[in-house]
Order: structure tokens, then sequence, then C-alpha cells
């Protein structure tokens, strides 16, 4: 090999290396941050624990929490420009469990049309704790409450896609699921039960055949039934 | 740079911890990463990480709260 193609490789190799450490730079700069990618719903509150839920592309309720417990307040969100409206009928309806409520999750159907939340309440004076579910027609003209068991599972209904019917799940030792009741907000008699076969995981949602979706710890999923 | 350090040893390797948000199909298909934050400690020693995650209808975005704000990032 010559000096002039020694020099030649050499240069070749090193406008390479180069031309790898250029791109591996600018594929790390590349690489998404989920900030930049995300757009700010803007708010007047911060939203710390504040439990919220989307009832349409543009639009969700916060549970909005004071610096009391009585000014908690549920509050309608415009996320295109941030426009706040506390929801007055519910807020008034509910201002007693609303004062109580820890933080958590509230939950809506797809349709928007209710909202589901948990009363923390305590019975007769003494310290056991009891906890009701409620469901509310988002304008307040209807309203349901019922009962937790003891061993509810701390997590959110899921909305099966009909926008009436909503899957509560009952534990027996956390995180083992045990059975779901189905709930149906435009009739209350019509509750139906699944049992299950104890699974360890959370229910995260129905696909389109109207089967729950459960994570499980492991990261893993298990499709199983959530028709009555 | 990992992949580049795998192949030539003398580039350094910075450790980054970070906290991802990833989404797949049912089936475990279509894995991908919608985006990261920094995974350090916040001044109270636990890390700040994006929290109460959900779907907005549509399905085409996602939500969450970081830093006591509420965010949507669209999930392509």
């Amino acid at each position: 090999m010559t000096k002039r193609q020694l020099r030649s490789a050499v240069t070749c190799c090193a406008i390479l290396a180069i031309v790898v450490c250029a791109t591996a730079f600018v594929a790390s700069k590349l690489r998404a941050s989920l900030i930049d990618k995300s757009r700010l719903v803007p708010t007047a509150f911060t939203v710390e624990f504040s439990p919220y839920c989307w009832i349409s592309h543009n639009e969700v309720i916060i549970c909005r929490y004071g610096p009391t417990g009585a000014d908690n307040k549920f509050t309608h969100v415009d996320s295109s420009d941030g426009t706040s409206t506390p929801l007055d009928v519910l807020n008034q309806e509910f201002r007693g469990d609303l004062a109580r409520m820890e933080p958590g999750w509230i939950s809506a159907p797809p349709d928007g049309k209710w909202l589901v939340f948990m009363s923390p309440i305590r019975s007769g004076g003494t310290n056991h704790l009891r906890n009701d579910y409620i469901a509310a027609s988002l304008d307040g003209s209807h309203s349901l409450r019922w009962r937790a068991p003891e061993q509810f599972c701390h997590a959110a209904p899921i909305w099966k896609r009909d926008g009436h019917r909503c899957v509560e799940t009952v534990c027996g030792n956390l995180p083992y699921v045990q059975y779901l009741v189905i709930h149906d907000v435009e009739n209350v008699h019509k509750n139906t039960t699944v049992k299950l076969d104890s699974l360890a995981g959370d229910m995260v949602g129905t696909d389109s055949r109207g089967s729950g979706v459960f994570s499980f710890h492991a990261g893993s999923l298990y499709n199983g039934p959530t028709h009555g | 740079m990992g992949k580049l350090h795998r192949i030539i040893r003398w580039i350094p390797l910075r450790e980054e911890r970070v906290h991802s948000l990833w989404v797949s199909a049912l089936d475990g298909s279509k894995m991908r990463e919608v985006g990261h934050v920094p995974g350090h400690a916040t001044g109270n020693g636990y890390p700040n990480t994006p929290s109460n995650i959900q779907w907005l209808p549509g399905d085409k975005s996602l939500s969450y709260i970081y830093n006591n704000r509420l965010y949507v990032v669209p999930v392509d």
C-alpha cells in the first residue's frame, strides 16, 4: 500500500467515524421527550392529586381540591383554551361527599353523560369507614348510590362502550380480583355478578367485543368475560 | 450512545435513568415508546413520574399528570 492509499484509507475511516458519531448524537437528541411531544392543558389551578376523566376529546372533568374539603369541586375544563366551569348542580348536590373525597379517581363513560366517584363515610360515629359509589348524570338530574363491598379493589370502575354499564372489580386478598359487578346506571335492578378465578391484576378496560382486559403485575394481559 | 458503546468500547457510556411511556396493541405487537422524562429523584427523594395516565376518547391521545400539571400527548 502506498502512502497515498494509506492516507486515503485513514481519511475515509475518520470521515466514517465522524458520520457515525454525528448520527448517534442526532438520534439521541431526536429520541422522544415526552414533555416536548405533549400539549399542556391550561388550568388555572394545579392538579397534583386531582382525579380527572375525559368526557370528550376536548373536555375533561377534574375534581379540583381546595384548601379545605368544603372547597373541593367538580370542574369542567375545556382543554383547548383552559376555560374552567364548576359543575354547580353536582357540587351542591354532593357537597358532603366532595368534602370527604380522597385523592383517587373519578370515572365517566365514553359519551360523558355520567360521573362515578367514591365517597368514604364513617358510620355511626365509629372509626369504621365504609365507601359508597355514587353515579350521577352530569346535569345532576339522576343519581344513584351503592355501597362498596369491604373488599373493593380501590380501582375506578371500567365503563362498557354502551355508556350505561360500568364494571366494578371486587377483590379478595389484594391484588386478587374475585368477581365483577356490572352496574347499569339506567336500571339499578339489572346488576350482574361475574365470578372470576382470582385474577391478580387490575382491570384496565374492555375490548371491542366487551371482554374485560386485565393487566397483571408482570405486565401481561388477559382477556376475560365481562358479559352478564 | 449505548449501541455505539457496544461497538466501539472507548466511547463512554453515560448512564441515564428515564421513565418511559410505551403503548402496544393488545397482543403485544406494535410496541413503541411515546416519550420519556428524566428519572432522577426530586427534592423529596422520589422520582417525578407521569401519573394518572388515561386514554382520551378516540384512543389517539393519552393524558397524564406531571409536575402538578395535566398534559395530552398524541399516540401515532
